[in-house]
């Protein structure tokens, strides 16, 4: 019997487990091991382990300035998709009828599977200087210049909001909907009003919702490297285009500490949004039921 | 009165803000003017037709779909593998396994483009058609072995074992009782791992070479410079594309699944 499951795993796991290593554990471990690596003037490879790309990334103020600004408008698209995407999802769980409510949540997931690179130069059609805001604002006289919202952090963390609004959505509705109706009326049926109910019953039984929620939202905004570079400008540029910028420019090795640094700042944020999620299981979803 | 719609009001105002710039593209791409903003002045076929006779970027389409039909084929049957092992082997580490197989999802495409070019370097590769469709395959996998675990978690495993008591081995349990009853999910893994690759942008540019380009890459490469009619055109038959596949993708993995998923209804 025992051969038997080491024949079976072999046939199904080592498969997907070899691309897994070849195509991710093994890239990332090696992006590791170069951010300790240096380049030459002439950007040769010096392959003596040092400390230096860190040390510059710990010197130099764009750094850790950029990084911090990045973690700024990561948080407030976090902030920005839960406030809209909480509402959103109560209104369609709890009063779309039954058969509507699957062509809502389609509707909203849809765009999510839209090109991200389509979704964020179609930003740029409605903030540009020309774009669909500014023709709505000078022709109905509001304004009379139009407003310089195009390349400025304001554009990048309304990018990144069109863009995540989707991913935040899922689990927090899924965890509205699987509310039980009955302890909503017995607390109602106690005596609490609506800000206690919600504060005191329904925020504590959807919290795992919203950490999931938060979570697809703050990690891939924080590492966001599109959105910036094409909203952004100079002002709203993210700790991404500062990878790419080190690659671009021919420095892997400080590219290199510059993503293992971000990997960083994610595991931290993870760790965090674990911790006050502690207690609450299954942000994969799978095991929860069971 | 007001208090009814009042939500309703702001559902639907979500919803025009979030389709407006999609169909902001659509529009200019049927507009006959060359700037792309309101008003529309007349419809016209030209931006389509000015498409067709570009070769550049209908090698860039040709490109994208068969990257598309590899990549999504591959991070299928990889994540098939993946699905039958976590689904229906124990084995220690299987937890492991399926957070190692999540992590992908977590790190930025940033990220993830930089270490396959370093990795891909360093073995002495050049980037190009291969490196490509190596880094969609990693992208597509873990949204395929998740479509694929759901798809057996709802398959009535008592159909296997009166298979098995019929007489029929591992293999033909596996061949002809269990992928006919998951070939929605399978479908399904295979549209969306297609609409993922075909929508890529971060990974891609940083896994390409001169000579290949993906259509989002060709795409970048006008917007940087100014976005132009030509290129609504490109990205409108993107969008239709997509919302076609994943509209029928969708379909084959979740209607199924509301009958008996337990998050459904009372």
């Amino acid at each position: 019997m025992q051969s038997r499951l080491w024949m079976q795993l072999a046939v199904f796991l080592l498969p997907p487990l070899a691309a897994l290593v070849f195509l991710f554990v093994m890239p990332l471990l090696l992006t590791f091991v170069y951010s300790f690596w240096t380049v030459d003037n002439n950007y040769q490879l010096v392959h003596t382990p040092s400390l230096a790309n860190y040390e510059k990334i710990a010197a130099d103020p764009l750094y850790l300035d950029t990084l911090l600004g990045s973690v700024w408008m990561a948080l407030l698209t976090t902030v920005f998709c839960v406030v809209l995407a909480l509402p959103l999802a109560w209104f369609i769980a709890r009063r779309v009828p039954q058969r509507w409510r699957v062509l809502f949540i389609v509707g909203l997931i849809l765009p999510g599977w839209v090109s991200v690179l389509i979704r964020t130069y179609s930003m740029n059609l409605v903030l540009g200087e020309s774009g669909l805001l500014n023709w709505v604002l000078t022709s109905t006289g509001s304004i009379a210049r139009p407003l310089e919202i195009l390349f400025t952090e304001t554009a990048v963390v309304i990018g990144l909001v069109y863009i995540y609004l989707p991913y935040t959505m899922v689990p927090i509705y899924a965890a509205i909907e699987r509310l039980d109706t009955p302890i909503l009326e017995a607390a109602e049926n106690l005596g609490a009003g609506p800000i206690r109910r919600f504060v005191r019953v329904v925020l504590p039984l959807i919290k795992p919702g919203i950490i999931a929620g938060c979570i697809i939202t703050f990690i891939p905004a924080l590492g966001e490297y599109l959105v910036p570079n094409l909203l952004g400008g100079l002002q709203g540029i993210m700790f991404g285009n500062l990878i790419a910028t080190a690659f671009q420019s021919f420095n892997w090795p400080l590219g290199s500490a510059l993503s293992m640094v971000m990997l960083a700042a994610i595991m931290l944020v993870l760790l965090g949004l674990f911790r006050l999620g502690a207690g609450t299981r299954g942000i994969l979803g799978d095991e929860e039921q069971a | 009165m007001v208090s009814r719609s009042l939500p309703m009001a702001f559902v639907l105002a979500i919803y025009g803000l979030v389709y407006l710039p999609i169909a902001l593209v659509v529009l200019t791409a049927f507009n006959q003017a060359t700037i792309t903003t309101l008003p529309i002045t007349g419809y016209s076929l030209k931006w389509f037709e000015a498409l067709f006779t570009n070769l550049r970027t209908l090698d860039a389409l040709w490109t994208s779909v068969w990257l598309g039909a590899l990549a999504s084929s591959a991070a299928t049957s990889l994540g098939l593998c993946a699905a039958l092992a976590v689904m229906r082997l124990r084995f220690p580490g299987r937890r492991a396994f399926l957070a190692l197989m999540a992590l992908p999802m977590v790190v930025p495409g940033i990220v993830l483009g930089i270490s396959l070019l370093l990795f891909w370097r360093s073995l002495g590769l050049k980037t190009g058609f291969t490196s490509l469709f190596m880094g969609h395959t990693l992208l597509a996998l873990p949204y395929c072995t998740f479509i694929l675990m759901a798809s057996l978690a709802r398959f009535d495993r008592m159909l296997e074992d009166a298979a098995r008591g019929l007489g029929a081995g591992e293999t033909a349990v596996l061949v002809r009782v269990v992928l006919p009853n998951i070939t929605p999910g399978l479908l399904g893994a295979l549209l969306f791992g297609f609409t993922i690759s075909i929508g890529e942008f971060v990974v891609s540019f940083f896994l390409t070479s001169a000579g290949i380009t993906t259509l989002p890459i060709r795409i970048y490469s006008i917007v940087k410079v100014g976005i132009t009619p030509e290129i609504n055109a490109v990205s409108t038959i993107i969008l239709a594309a997509t919302l076609i596949l994943t509209l029928t993708a969708i379909r084959l993995t979740w209607s199924r699944g509301r009958n008996t998923s337990p998050g459904g209804n009372p």
